[in-house]
């Protein structure tokens, strides 16, 4: 179902969207790029109603939005245009209402909105089985258990989406509360039913408890030492105020102790990888992305710093930066069968 | 009973005078004596009363003395008194004495330069005193050999400072010779000789003071600096010489031309300023040392202009200055470069007397605090009103060492900037975006002031390239869209 681009390629492209709109607030970027992503996902073969997420996820930027623009405003008073004034007296929310808050909780929502359209792009495009599988045999119970909590809220919203429909059509209208256990009754023992057929799957392709206990990797306790070392140091270094490497080290620490704690599978595949013209053109275009984004700036300013305040000034826009975003429409631009 | 009740009354009183006693000799004294201040009053006072028929003073024998008169003029004119008003019962004053003894000290280039220095502080011509020319007797004394006025470093160094006074520029091999008879612990000694433990703290004060007014010899001062500091005993004072090191004994005349030396050279003498009051008696005169602590006319006389924070030559206003850099929130530098007279200034004084648009409110024990400059910020009655929320705004102050802006720890008032300093200012929440730059750059004006920043470059055709990029976007996801939604044939 991924038509041409394979999971590595689309893995990459993600990655590269959701970094700008974590380190910039320029609303031009913010803006080309939330353009860049919602042209990518209109561009994906259309999917069933059911495992459409598109509708989900419009539902939760636009709350998100909506709290991130009446948040910034009823809290951070401070900017050169002030439109109203809460009382004084009023705690936190007491104080002059500006534009300039208004207008970074409009850019913090659009930065919101490209990250949640990304996720809903890369999770149409690609089958969670292929992200598990891109996954090395060490952390293969951890992929399990990841994808099978990736499926879980789709899965559920479809299970209600089909109870509503049920029960619409035997005649039933939900009016209030007390309409609710019609809905939510079934919901449950759907859930219940799903969830003893997956471990009755699991079951039978070996994670249950009747499977072969799996032999701990030969340096587990190893991993696991070094592991709890890199936590002290990162909790040293973030309380000496190094917080980079601190970060770095907590990293470590997170991908040791899943070495440490994985058991060792012996994985085969019958399909391997196929990298199309299409995965290739995405990959590229995506580490070219990347590289101009991360490292250009210490080159040159890409402008990618913003702010509102003290007051509002005009964004400024560099065409190499313009760029590098461009490229990332190129999911739209390979073949998709 | 009466002989028990009375002992008892006696030790009450002598413990409640102990008390007393300590309790004044603890409080700490202040750093800065105004001029109306007692200990000033009561030894002008007493200096007043030692003066003789003739409008003269003395602090040797009962004759006149032209360089103790001098001193006491200088010390009058310093405090802010004109010492021709300063008469005896026959109405002659100190000013009448030197006019009419000008001629005998012409033989001595060094007297001649410190009688010429006070009648130049107390407004009269040394060129022109009763007929007699000081500064050319002065200049006149040059020993061909030395290159010193008079017979030594002591003498070339009042020389100088007259010189100075009278607005004459003293030649190149003048100062070269000062210059030549520091000794390599960083002193001077009254005679000139270089031999290393010679030296001593009044001449190198003098000689300080002396390369000061003429703008010459920094190394050599800041070498002089460090050999007075080297002469401070424990109680602050600064000592002759060295030669009863490490029981090192201040006194009055040396600590007093120490302090002006100090200031000269814009480093801090608060806490020999505390040192010196305590060599004043009751009386209001000052005695020389604490194992002599008889009233001492000279020590009285040239303890009054350091305590007055005056250096010499007195009338020789030397420009001092300071910069200023201001950065607005819209990325705007202001650059002003701050002239002062007075030893050192405060930060808050900086910046109002660059004559920007400030206002300020009260901070508590740190003094002031800047809430808006030039219409940036808050106002005085919510000084930090854009800071209570994240990001938080307000002016962030900054002084420049070693060419890093470093954030100042404490307020504005608490800074002394003296004759070099830069401070910052930054309107900002995160960085302060100050640009580094030289006191020379600032007042040459060579710097040129930042406007906003600039939205030019953001305009025409850079808004072009976004909108260009986004229709772009635009046609190639219409292109994806419409090929994903056909269907296949």
């Amino acid at each position: 179902m991924n038509g041409g681009i394979n999971a590595v390629a689309w893995a990459l492209w993600f990655v590269t969207v959701v970094i700008l709109p974590m380190t910039s607030r320029n609303p031009l970027y913010l803006a080309l790029l939330l353009l860049v992503v919602l042209a990518v996902f209109f561009s994906l073969p259309e999917r069933s109603g059911h495992t459409n997420p598109w509708r989900l996820f419009a539902y939760i930027g636009a709350g998100v939005s909506l709290l991130s623009i009446g948040f910034n405003i009823l809290t951070v008073h401070v900017g050169d245009r002030v439109f109203a004034r809460l009382p004084d007296g009023l705690p936190v929310v007491g104080g002059a209402l500006t534009v300039n808050a208004l207008v970074y909780g409009v850019i913090s929502a659009m930065a919101i909105s490209t990250v949640l359209f990304a996720a809903a792009t890369f999770n149409t495009a690609v089958r969670h089985a292929d992200l598990v599988r891109m996954l090395p045999g060490s952390l293969s119970r951890f992929g399990v258990a990841a994808g099978i909590a990736l499926l879980f809220v789709p899965q559920t919203i479809a299970a209600g989406r089909d109870i509503y429909d049920a029960q619409r059509a035997r005649g039933h209208h939900f009016r209030g509360i007390r309409d609710v256990p019609a809905f939510i009754v079934p919901l449950l023992s759907t859930g219940l039913e799903r969830a003893l057929l997956l471990s009755e799957a699991l079951e039978t392709r070996g994670f249950g408890a009747s499977a072969t206990v799996m032999r701990a990797p030969r340096h587990a306790r190893v991993l696991t030492v070094a592991a709890a070392v890199c936590v002290v140091a990162a909790l040293l270094a973030i309380g000496l105020g190094s917080y980079v490497p601190g970060m770095v080290a907590l990293l470590a620490a997170g991908v040791l102790a899943l070495y440490g704690s994985s058991g060792t599978v012996r994985r085969t595949r019958y399909k391997p990888l196929e990298w199309s013209p299409s995965s290739l053109l995405v990959s590229a275009t995506s580490l070219v992305a990347i590289t101009i984004i991360l490292f250009a700036r210490s080159v040159t300013d890409l402008a990618f710093a913003y702010d509102t305040f003290p007051r509002i000034d005009s964004p400024g826009f560099a065409p190499l930066a313009g760029v590098a975003l461009l490229l990332l429409v190129a999911p739209s631009l390979a073949r998709q069968p | 009973m009466h002989l028990s009740l009375r002992h008892h009354a006696l030790r009450l009183a002598a413990s409640v005078l102990l008390l007393v006693l300590a309790i004044v000799t603890t409080i700490p004294a202040a750093s800065a004596v105004e001029p109306d201040a007692p200990p000033i009053t009561i030894a002008i006072e007493w200096l007043q009363t030692q003066q003789a028929a003739d409008g003269s003073f003395s602090a040797f024998g009962d004759e006149g003395d032209p360089g103790t008169t001098a001193d006491v003029v200088i010390a009058l004119v310093a405090a802010g008194i004109d010492p021709a008003r300063v008469t005896t019962g026959d109405g002659s004053s100190p000013i009448d004495y030197l006019s009419a003894n000008a001629g005998g000290v012409t033989g001595d280039p060094g007297l001649a330069g410190k009688v010429a220095m006070a009648l130049s502080a107390a407004g009269s011509d040394p060129r022109d005193v009763n007929g007699t020319d000081l500064i050319a007797a002065i200049t006149d004394g040059r020993d061909s050999d030395t290159g010193f006025f008079g017979q030594g470093a002591g003498t070339h160094a009042y020389a100088l400072l007259a010189l100075a006074a009278a607005g004459a520029d003293p030649d190149v091999a003048a100062l070269d010779a000062l210059l030549a008879a520091q000794i390599e612990d960083g002193s001077w000694g009254f005679t000139g000789a270089t031999t290393p433990g010679t030296g001593d703290s009044n001449t190198t004060a003098l000689a300080i003071q002396a390369l000061v007014a003429h703008d010459a010899g920094d190394t050599a001062v800041d070498a002089g600096i460090e050999y007075l500091s080297s002469l401070q005993d424990e109680h602050g004072a600064i000592a002759y010489d060295a030669s009863e090191a490490p029981d090192l004994a201040g006194d009055a005349n040396s600590t007093a031309l120490a302090i002006q030396a100090f200031i000269a050279a814009g480093e801090d003498a608060s806490s020999m300023i505390a040192a010196l009051e305590s060599f004043q008696n009751p009386g209001g005169a000052f005695f020389w040392r604490a194992d002599f602590a008889e009233d001492s006319l000279l020590a009285t006389a040239q303890t009054l202009p350091a305590l007055l924070e005056v250096t010499l030559p007195l009338g020789q206003a030397r420009t001092k200055v300071a910069g200023l850099v201001v950065r607005q929130g819209d990325g705007s530098l202001i650059y002003q470069a701050v002239e002062f007279e007075e030893p050192s200034i405060d930060g808050i004084e900086l910046l109002t007397r660059s004559g920007l648009d400030v206002s300020m409110a009260p901070f508590g024990g740190l003094g002031g605090a800047v809430c808006s400059i030039e219409g940036e910020g808050c106002p005085s009655d919510d000084c930090f009103c854009q800071s209570y929320s994240n990001p938080a705004f307000f002016w962030h102050y900054y002084v420049l060492e070693d060419g890093e802006w470093v954030e100042y720890p404490a307020g504005a008032s608490s800074r002394t900037l003296a004759d070099g300093d830069i401070d910052g200012w930054s309107w900002t929440a995160d960085k302060h975006g100050l640009p580094a730059v030289t006191l020379e750059e600032l007042a040459a004006g060579s710097v040129t002031p930042v406007a906003a920043e600039p939205d030019e470059e953001n305009s025409g055709s850079t808004y072009l390239t976004f909108a260009g990029m986004a229709a772009l976007v635009l046609v190639i996801g219409g292109f994806g869209f419409m090929r994903s939604r056909r269907k296949p044939v």
